[in-house]
C-alpha cells in the first residue's frame, strides 16, 4: 500500500465519508441481495458488503488503476553449476589386437583421423607365428588331401586296406582344421581374405599389422612410441568425436523434486560469454553426490562447430515449471491476510468485490491463478490495499479459507503416539539390490548396447566384448567336434570289420579311447563356452559347422556378451568401446531401486530405546510433501564409533523411483508402539494410509 | 456491514463529510432488519429515491445459490441463459413486471458462475476471456431491467435485447469451439 500525507489525509476523509453514507442490509453467506443495483455514490465511497463502490473522483483522487487477467505461460527456472562431459558414443580406446613391437607411428595427438585409418603399426612375433602356422598348415593339408585321393583309389582296386584310407582321412581332417583355426585366427586380427590369398599365393608373410581408429575424431591421448612393446591390454591411443556433447549440470537436493526428463535449459559458459545453448534434459542420473548434495542432469548438445569443449564449466538454468496458458495476475493486486489472499475485482463501472484466489506458480511480479479469477476480470493494482482497509475486521473473517488443505502442522506426533526420537537420515540402497555386470573374459568392449538410467531386465545384453580366447576355444571345439565326427564314422566302420576278423580288436579299442577323449574335449569346452556367455543354440550350431565348407566362420561367436544379471535401472558405466576389459572390472552398476531403505543415525543416549518393529515416520529434504509411515527392520549390533550413533533401518516404498541413493532424510521413531506390520506412503500430511499394506522387515 | 452511530457521531460526521466530501444527497440509512424468506428490507440506492423497501412487491423474494439448480456442464448453462432471457422478456413486459424478479436474480447467478462452469467442462482455455467478459456484460444488460423494475420504472427489455443476444450468440459460440491442437 502506497502511503503519502495527503493520501492519509484522503483515507481518513473517505474513511468518515463511508461511515456516513453506511450501506444497510448486510446478509450472510451466499445471499444474493439487491445491493448490486445501486448506483454509484456521487462522491466519495460506498462499502455494501463485499462490495465497494467508488465515485470517478474518488478512483482519481486515489489513482485507482486495474490490471486485466490474462492467459499466459509461466515458467520458473533453477540455476546450477555445469560442466562439458563427452558421451560414450562419442569415443573411443585403442589397442593393438597382437602384442608386439611398434615399428611406425603416423598420428600424433590433435590430429583429426576418419573411421578405419591406420594410426600405427606393429611387429609381432604371434602375427609371424599365425601366418607361419596357416602356410604350414596348408601345405599340409593339400598334401593329406592328395594321399587320401590316392588311397581312396587304391582302396577302391583292393590295393590297400581299409584302415589305411582311414587313417588318411584323419590325418586330411586333422590337417584341414589346423588350415581353417589359422585362417580364422588371421581374420580375427583383421586381415582380409584377399590378403590371406596373397600370403597363400605369394608364400610371403606380412611383416605387420595395422592399428586402426573405430570411429573418427581427434586424436586426444596417444601412449605410443617406435620400439615401444605393448601388449594387448594396453590402452595406446584416445580417439574423441565431440560433434556432440554431453552438458552435465549437478541440481542441488532441494531442487530435485522439481526435474523432468524433457525439460528445456539453457546453458551459458565462461569461456564463451556471448553465447547461449538450449536443448533439453534427455536423462536425469540415479545416484546423488554425496559430497556435494546434488544429481546430475544430463543434456545433449549437437556441437558441430566445436565450440564447447569437454571439461568446460558454466551455468545451466533448467525451466522446471511451466504453467501452460495459466491465468495470472500481477502480485500487486493481491491483498494478504492472515488466512488468505483475495483480489479486489471490477464488477462494472466504479464497482469492485473483494474475490478469493487460489495461488499457484509464482514468477517476478505475475503469480498464476487456480481459482477465483477469469482472464478478462480486471483487478485493481494500485489503490487496493487503501479500498481493501476501508473493509473492515468483518470481511476477513467472511473470506473464505483458500489455502491448499490444512496448514502444516510441526507436531510429528501427528498420527502416532508415544516418545518420539528423531533422527537424521539417509537413503540407502539394500545389498541385495545393487547387483554389478561384468565381463566374463578379457577382450576389447566392441559395443555399448544400452544407456545409463535406462531400464534393463535379467539378461539383457548391455555390451558385446571381443575376445580372442573365445574365438579359440571356438576353434578348439570346432576342431575337436570335427575329430569326434570322424572318430565315430570311423568306428562304426570298424565295429563292423572287427567283427568279422578284418581288423584287429585293438584297433576299434582305440578308436572308441579316441572317441571317449575327444567327447570328454568337446564337453569340457563347451562348459567353458557356456561360461563365457554364449547360448546352447550357438554351440549346437557350432557343433554341426563343417570347418572345410564355406561360410564356416559364419558360426563363430565373434563377442563375448555382457549381461545384466538382474532386473533394475542402469545407475551408471564407466566403460567406453574400445576399452580392453577384464573379468575383475565391474562395467555397469544395476540397482532395483523399487524399494530402499531410510538409513536413520539414532543418538547414543536414545539408542536403547529404539528397537525393530517400532512406528517411523520418515521424511525427505528433497520432496517436503512426502511422508513415508513404517517400521524399524533392522538396527545394528554397534554404534558407529566416530560419531556415537546408532544406525537404524526403515524399508520404503519407491515405485515412482523419485528416491535416490544418498538423499536426506529425517526419521522420527515413536517407541513404545505395537508391533503389527505396515508401511505406508502419502504425498500429503493427511492422506489416509491403506489397509493392509506389507510393511519393511 | 450494518453502522450504528449514536447522535453526537452523526452530527460530527455530518459536519466532517459536508466539509470534506460534500453531500451525497442521501438519508441516513436505517437499521437493516434481519432477512427472513419473505420479508423487505429497507435499502438505500443512493440514487436519491431515499431509504426504501420492496415490502409490496411478493415476487421479490431473497434466494440464495443454494436455491439455484447448477447447470451440467457449460452447454446447459447456455441453454438455460437462453430460457432465463425468454422469461425475462415475457415477465417484464407484462402486466407484473415483479415477476421478472426472480428470473433476473437466478439469471445472475448462473451468469456469476459461467466461467467455472467453462472451465470445469474442459472449454478450450482461448474462449474464456470472452465468456467471462460476455457473461459481466450481459449481467450488467439484465441488471438494468433489473433496476427499473426496482424503481418501478418501464423495465424496457427491448431497449438491451439486441445486446443480450449478441451476448448470447457469442457464449453459445464459445460452447461449440473446439480446442487448438
Amino acid at each position: 500500500m502506497r502511503c503519502h500525507p495527503f493520501g492519509v489525509l484522503l483515507q481518513l476523509a473517505f474513511g468518515l465519508a463511508a461511515l456516513s453514507d453506511a450501506a444497510v442490509g448486510f446478509r450472510p453467506g451466499n445471499l444474493h441481495a439487491h445491493e448490486n443495483h445501486a448506483p454509484l455514490p456521487t462522491k466519495g465511497v460506498k462499502i455494501i458488503g463485499d462490495q465497494i463502490m467508488i465515485s470517478t473522483k474518488g478512483r482519481e483522487a486515489i489513482g485507482l488503476t486495474t490490471a486485466k487477467i490474462a492467459l499466459a505461460d509461466m515458467k520458473h527456472a533453477v540455476g546450477v553449476n555445469a560442466r562439458v562431459e563427452l558421451p560414450w558414443r562419442q569415443q573411443a580406446m585403442i589397442a593393438s589386437l597382437v602384442p608386439g613391437k611398434i615399428e611406425q607411428v603416423l598420428v600424433r595427438p590433435g590430429e583429426t583421423v576418419v573411421a578405419g585409418q591406420e594410426l600405427a603399426r606393429i611387429v609381432s612375433m604371434e602375427l609371424e607365428s599365425l601366418q607361419s602356422d596357416l602356410l604350414q598348415a596348408t601345405t599340409e593339408a593339400a598334401l593329406a588331401k592328395r594321399v587320401r585321393e590316392q588311397r581312396t583309389t587304391l582302396d577302391q582296386q583292393g590295393a590297400v586296406a581299409g584302415k589305411s584310407l582311414l587313417e588318411a582321412e584323419a590325418i586330411y581332417t586333422q590337417k584341414v582344421a589346423q588350415r581353417e583355426v589359422s585362417r580364422q585366427k588371421l581374420l580375427a586380427l583383421g586381415f582380409s581374405e584377399k590378403m590371406l590369398k596373397q600370403i597363400l599365393s605369394s608364400r610371403q608373410t606380412v611383416g605387420w599389422l595395422s592399428i586402426t581408429s573405430p570411429i573418427a575424431g581427434t586424436i586426444t591421448h596417444a601412449d605410443v612410441r617406435v620400439g615401444q612393446v605393448v601388449a594387448t591390454t594396453d590402452h595406446l591411443y584416445h580417439v574423441v568425436d565431440p560433434s556432440t556433447v554431453w552438458i552435465v549440470g549437478e541440481v542441488l537436493e532441494a531442487d530435485v523434486a522439481h526435474l523432468r526428463k524433457g525439460q528445456e535449459i539453457r546453458a551459458t559458459f565462461a569461456a564463451l560469454p556471448n553465447r547461449a545453448f538450449r536443448g533439453q534434459i534427455d536423462h536425469i542420473r540415479l545416484k546423488m553426490d554425496q559430497r556435494s548434495r546434488t544429481q546430475a542432469v544430463v543434456v545433449a548438445m549437437e556441437n558441430r562447430d566445436g565450440l564447447l569443449r569437454p571439461g568446460m564449466f558454466g551455468r545451466v538454468d533448467i525451466e522446471v515449471q511451466i504453467a501452460k496458458d495459466a491465468v495470472f495476475c500481477p502480485t500487486d493486486a493481491l491483498i494478504q491476510t492472515r488466512h488468505s489472499v483475495y483480489v479486489l475485482v471490477q464488477r462494472g463501472e466504479g464497482k469492485f468485490v473483494s474475490q478469493p484466489v487460489k495461488l499457484g506458480l509464482r514468477h517476478g511480479d505475475r503469480v498464476e491463478i487456480l481459482d477465483g479469477l477469469f482472464p478478462g476480470d480486471q483487478v485493481v493494482v494500485v489503490g487496493n490495499y487503501l479500498l481493501a482497509s476501508l473493509l473492515g475486521n468483518e470481511h476477513k473473517a467472511r473470506v473464505k479459507n483458500t489455502l491448499l488443505g490444512k496448514p502444516p502442522t510441526d507436531n510429528p506426533k501427528n498420527d502416532l503416539e508415544g516418545t518420539v526420537i528423531v533422527a537424521q537420515a539417509t537413503v540407502e540402497l539394500p545389498t541385495n539390490r545393487q547387483v554389478y555386470a561384468t565381463s566374463r573374459v578379457e577382450g576389447r568392449v566392441t559395443r555399448l548396447l544400452a544407456d545409463p538410467s535406462q531400464p534393463v531386465h535379467a539378461g539383457q545384453v548391455l555390451a558385446e566384448v571381443d575376445s580372442q580366447q573365445l574365438r579359440n576355444l571356438q576353434l578348439e571345439l570346432l576342431q575337436a567336434a570335427a575329430q569326434m565326427r570322424w572318430a565315430k564314422q570311423s568306428l562304426t566302420r570298424m565295429e563292423g570289420a572287427a567283427d568279422s576278423g578284418a581288423v584287429p580288436k585293438r584297433t576299434v579299442w582305440q578308436l572308441q579311447n579316441d572317441l571317449e577323449i575327444f567327447s570328454q574335449t568337446v564337453t569340457s569346452l563347451r562348459r567353458k563356452l557356456i561360461f563365457l556367455g554364449l547360448t546352447e543354440e550357438q554351440l549346437v550350431r557350432l557343433e554341426q559347422t563343417d570347418l572345410a565348407a564355406s561360410g564356416a566362420d559364419t558360426a563363430i561367436v565373434t563377442h563375448v556378451p555382457v549381461r545384466s544379471p538382474a532386473n533394475g535401472w542402469l545407475v551408471g558405466f564407466d566403460v567406453v568401446p574400445g576399452q580392453v576389459v577384464r573379468p575383475e572390472n565391474r562395467l555397469f552398476e544395476i540397482d532395483d531401486l523399487s524399494k530402499v531403505w531410510a538409513k536413520g543415525y539414532v543418538f547414543e543416549q536414545d539408542a536403547a530405546k529404539v528397537h525393530v518393529g517400532q512406528d517411523v515416520r520418515v521424511t525427505f529434504s528433497a520432496y517436503p510433501d512426502l511422508v513415508v509411515t513404517g517400521k524399524v527392520v533392522r538396527t545394528s549390533p554397534t554404534l558407529e564409533p566416530s560419531e556415537r550413533v546408532l544406525p537404524v533401518w526403515i524399508e520404503v516404498e519407491n515405485s515412482d523411483l523419485r528416491l535416490k541413493e544418498g538423499m536426506l532424510a529425517k526419521v522420527s521413531v515413536t517407541t513404545g508402539s505395537s508391533p503389527s506390520t505396515l508401511t505406508a506412503r502419502r504425498d500429503h500430511p493427511d492422506a489416509a494410509l491403506p489397509n493392509n499394506t506389507k510393511g519393511g522387515g | 456491514m450494518i453502522t450504528q452511530l449514536s447522535l453526537p457521531q452523526l452530527l460530527v460526521c455530518a459536519l466532517v463529510s459536508l466539509g470534506l466530501a460534500g453531500c451525497s444527497n442521501t438519508e441516513p440509512s436505517k437499521t437493516a432488519k434481519s432477512s427472513a424468506a419473505k420479508e423487505a428490507t429497507a435499502h438505500d440506492h443512493g440514487d436519491g429515491s431515499g431509504s426504501h423497501a420492496h415490502a409490496d412487491d411478493p415476487h421479490d423474494v431473497k434466494i440464495t445459490e443454494a436455491d439455484v439448480k447448477k447447470p451440467t456442464d457449460f452447454k446447459d448453462a447456455v441453454a438455460r441463459v437462453k430460457v432465463y432471457r425468454k422469461d425475462v422478456e415475457v415477465k417484464s413486459g407484462g402486466e407484473v413486471p415483479g415477476k421478472a424478479h426472480r428470473p433476473l436474480d437466478e439469471l445472475d447467478i448462473v451468469l456469476k458462475w459461467l466461467p467455472g462452469i467453462a472451465r470445469d467442462s474442459n472449454v478450450p482455455k482461448d474462449q474464456w476471456e470472452t465468456i467471462n467478459t460476455t457473461g459481466q456484460q450481459l449481467r450488467e444488460l439484465f441488471e438494468k431491467v433489473h433496476q427499473n423494475i426496482d424503481n418501478k420504472k418501464n423495465p424496457d427489455f427491448p431497449g438491451v435485447a439486441k445486446a443480450v443476444d449478441e451476448g448470447i450468440a457469442k457464449l453459445e459460440a464459445a460452447a461449440e469451439a473446439k480446442a487448438k491442437p
